[in-house]
C-alpha cells in the first residue's frame, strides 16, 4: 500500500511538473503568440469575475451571383464565404410592372449552409423579384447580401 | 511491344501491370495509379469468369483531401475490372455488406431480364443478403456495372466497375487503357456532399473533383509516336465530359456496342453519363513533355456552357525513343443494320414542377406512373424520342441495343454510330431509334442523369414471351 502511495505521488509529481513546465513557455492569455507573458510575481491575479468574450463572430454575407430565368421560374445562385453557415435564408421582394412594391421582403426559403442555389418555383411571370440572402450561424446572422433581380418571363 | 488479337487479353493485363508499354522508362517502374484492379477469376475453365463480389463500406483518400467514407465493390473505387471474351459465361457471387439494399445492373449487356438488376425483375438484395448473377457475354465492347437502387446515391458513393469483353476484331495497339471518368463533390472534411440542392436536382449532381479511375490529378504515360487505345466510360451522375487533348485528334473506333464500320475523327469527344467511347490516337508529343487532357465546357442547357475548362488528367510522354510507323485503323466489320420498324413508340422527355418540386417526366407522367411500352418477343419498334425540355438528356435502354435512325429528321449513318444503349437527346430535339426486343421480361429505359431517373424520368418496356 505504501509503495502504491509513493508511486501515485510520483506520478502526480511528474504530471504536475510537466504541467508547470508549460508556464515556462506560456501560451499568452490573450491568445496572441509572441506576446511576453506577465511576471506572476509582480502582476496581480487576473480578475476572474470578468466573463470571457464568448460572443460568436458575425459571419460574412453571401454574394448573390445570379437570378436566372429557368423552367418558368427563377434560379438564384450565390457564393458563400462562410463555410460554417448552418443555414442560408433567402428573402424576396415582389414588384409590379409599374414599379410598385407588391410584397416587401419576406423569407421565402431556408436551405442548408452548404447550398449555393435555390430554384424559386413560386415566382410568377407577373412580377419582378429581388433577392437578398443572409447566412446564419447558431443565432447569429450575417449582414444582408447584395440584391439581384429577375423575372421568370 | 505490339499486341495482337489472340493474345491481347494476357498482354494487356501484363502491360497495365508493368506501366503500359513503357517498361524501358524509369518512370514505368512506378506503380500505375490508373491501373484497375482485375477481378479474381476463381474458375479454371477458360470460358468461364467466376468471381466473388462484395459491396462494402471503406475509406478512400481523394488526392490531398481528408479520407472519404465510400461504398466499394471488393474494397476499391472503381470496383474490379471484369475482363472476358465474347461467349464467356460470367458468374458473379454477390454479397451485400452495405447498410441498405442494393442490386447490380450490368449496363449495356444483353442478358436475361432476371439478371439485369432492376426492380422491374428483381427484389432488392438486403443488407447481408446474397445473389448469384449469371449470364453469357454476347457482344464485344466496354460495359460497366453499378447499382439500380437509389442509383444516384449509391453510384456517387463509389459503386461502379468496368467490364471489357473482347471480340475477334480487336485493333493492334501499343497501349490500351480503360478510363472511368467521374467526379465527386467533396466537403472540406473529406465527406461526400449529400445535400441535393436545386441545381443538382435540375442538372444532375456535378462534383468539385474530377476523377479518372478513382484518381485525382491523374497522369497517363504515353510513348511518343505510339498507337494508343482509350476505352472511356462516363460513370458520373450528371457531368458530361467534353474531352480535348491539345495537339491530338480523337479517332472514334467504337461506341457503346462495339467497333464501328467507319471510324471517324473529332477534335472534341462528348461523353454523357452512361455512354462509352472507344478511341485511338497516335501520341503526338516530344519525349519528356506533358500535355493536359481537358474537359471543355459544353452547353447542355440552363447556361451550363459558361464554366471554365477543367483538367481531367495529364498526359506525360515518356523518355523512350518515339515510334514512327504507327497508323490508325480505318475500318472494322461493324454491325448489321436492323430492319425498319413498322410500329412507333412515342417517348416525350420533359421537366416541370409539381407541388413546388422539380419533376422529370416521360409522356407527362412520373415513374412509376409511366404506362409501360408493350412489345412481343422479337418485335421491332421505332422509339420516337422527343426532348421537350430545356436541357439534354442521355437516353438509356436496358438489355437491348438500339441504332440511331434519325436525328431531328436527318438520317444517321449506322457505320459511324453503331450499336448504342445510351445516346444524348439534345434539348428541344428528337431522335428515332430502332431496336429489336428479342428477350422477354420487363426492362427499364431512363435518362442516365441519375438524379433525373430518380426524379421520375424512367419507364418500362414489357416484352411478352
Amino acid at each position: 500500500m505504501k509503495t502504491l502511495i509513493i508511486a501515485v505521488t510520483l506520478v502526480i509529481t511528474v504530471f504536475a511538473s510537466a504541467c508547470s513546465s508549460s508556464t515556462t513557455d506560456p501560451v499568452p492569455s490573450n491568445g496572441k503568440t509572441g506576446t511576453p507573458s506577465p511576471d506572476p510575481t509582480t502582476t496581480p491575479p487576473a480578475d476572474t469575475t470578468t466573463p470571457p468574450d464568448t460572443k460568436p463572430a458575425t459571419p460574412k454575407a453571401p454574394t448573390v451571383d445570379s437570378v436566372a430565368k429557368m423552367q418558368g421560374a427563377l434560379h438564384v445562385m450565390w457564393t458563400n464565404p462562410t463555410p460554417a453557415c448552418d443555414t442560408v435564408e433567402g428573402e424576396r421582394q415582389a414588384t409590379m410592372s409599374d414599379g410598385s412594391v407588391m410584397e416587401k421582403y419576406k423569407l421565402v426559403f431556408t436551405v442548408p449552409g452548404e447550398a449555393d442555389n435555390k430554384h424559386d418555383t413560386s415566382a410568377t411571370s407577373a412580377m419582378t423579384y429581388s433577392y437578398r440572402l443572409r447566412c446564419k450561424v447558431g443565432t447569429v446572422y450575417s449582414p444582408y447580401s447584395n440584391v439581384l433581380t429577375g423575372n421568370p418571363k | 511491344m505490339r499486341i495482337v488479337g489472340p493474345v491481347v487479353r494476357v498482354l494487356v493485363l501484363l502491360t497495365l501491370a508493368a506501366g503500359c508499354g513503357t517498361s524501358s522508362s524509369p518512370a514505368a517502374e512506378e506503380a500505375d495509379p490508373l491501373a484497375l484492379v482485375p477481378v479474381h477469376d476463381e474458375n479454371p475453365d477458360p470460358n468461364v469468369v467466376e468471381v466473388s463480389l462484395e459491396a462494402r463500406a471503406a475509406m478512400k483518400t481523394y488526392g490531398t483531401s481528408a479520407p472519404t467514407p465510400v461504398w466499394t465493390y471488393e474494397g476499391s473505387v472503381p470496383g474490379p475490372l471484369i475482363d472476358a471474351k465474347v461467349g464467356d459465361r460470367v458468374i458473379i457471387k454477390f454479397k451485400n455488406s452495405l447498410p441498405e439494399p442494393t442490386t447490380i445492373h450490368w449496363h449495356g449487356i444483353r442478358l436475361p431480364a432476371t439478371m439485369d438488376g432492376t426492380m422491374a425483375m428483381q427484389s432488392p438484395i438486403p443488407p447481408g443478403g446474397t445473389f448469384r448473377y449469371e449470364y453469357v457475354f454476347k457482344d464485344a465492347g466496354l460495359y460497366w456495372y453499378h447499382p439500380h437502387m437509389r442509383t444516384d446515391i449509391q453510384v456517387q458513393k463509389g459503386l461502379h466497375g468496368a467490364i471489357r469483353v473482347r471480340g475477334p476484331s480487336e485493333p493492334v495497339v501499343d497501349q490500351e487503357r480503360v478510363l472511368m471518368l467521374d467526379d465527386v463533390r467533396l466537403k472540406a472534411d473529406g465527406t461526400l456532399a449529400e445535400y441535393l440542392d436545386d441545381t443538382a436536382k435540375m442538372m444532375g449532381r456535378e462534383g468539385n473533383t474530377l476523377l479518372v479511375n478513382g484518381t485525382t490529378d491523374a497522369t497517363i504515360p504515353m510513348r511518343s509516336g505510339a498507337s494508343i487505345r482509350l476505352r472511356l466510360v462516363n460513370v458520373a451522375n450528371g457531368r458530361f465530359f467534353n474531352l480535348r487533348l491539345p495537339g491530338h485528334t480523337w479517332r472514334v473506333i467504337g461506341t457503346d456496342g462495339g467497333l464501328l464500320a467507319k471510324p471517324y475523327d473529332t477534335e472534341k469527344l462528348l461523353i454523357a453519363p452512361g455512354e462509352r467511347y472507344d478511341v485511338m490516337l497516335i501520341a503526338n508529343g516530344a519525349p519528356a513533355t506533358v500535355v493536359d487532357l481537358m474537359d471543355d465546357a459544353y452547353d447542355r442547357g440552363h447556361d451550363s456552357g459558361n464554366r471554365p475548362s477543367m483538367t481531367v488528367a495529364h498526359v506525360r510522354f515518356t523518355e523512350d525513343a518515339p515510334f514512327a510507323d504507327r497508323k490508325l485503323p480505318d475500318a472494322f466489320p461493324g454491325v448489321a443494320a436492323l430492319p425498319a420498324a413498322s410500329k412507333s413508340v412515342p417517348i416525350v422527355l420533359n421537366e416541370g414542377q409539381r407541388n413546388g418540386e422539380l419533376v422529370f417526366t416521360v409522356n407527362d407522367a412520373v415513374y412509376p406512373d409511366v404506362p409501360p411500352v408493350m412489345v412481343e418477343t422479337g418485335g421491332l419498334r421505332l422509339l420516337d424520342v422527343k426532348n421537350d425540355s430545356e436541357m439534354d438528356h442521355p437516353f438509356h435502354l436496358h438489355g437491348f441495343f438500339f441504332q440511331i435512325v434519325e436525328k431531328n429528321g436527318v438520317a444517321q449513318s449506322l457505320e459511324s454510330s453503331g450499336n448504342k444503349d445510351t445516346v444524348i437527346v439534345p434539348a428541344k430535339s428528337s431522335m428515332k431509334l430502332v431496336s429489336r426486343f428479342d428477350e422477354p421480361g420487363h426492362w427499364m429505359y431512363h435518362c442516365h442523369i441519375l438524379e433525373h431517373a430518380e426524379g421520375g424520368m424512367m419507364g418500362e418496356v414489357h416484352v411478352d414471351p
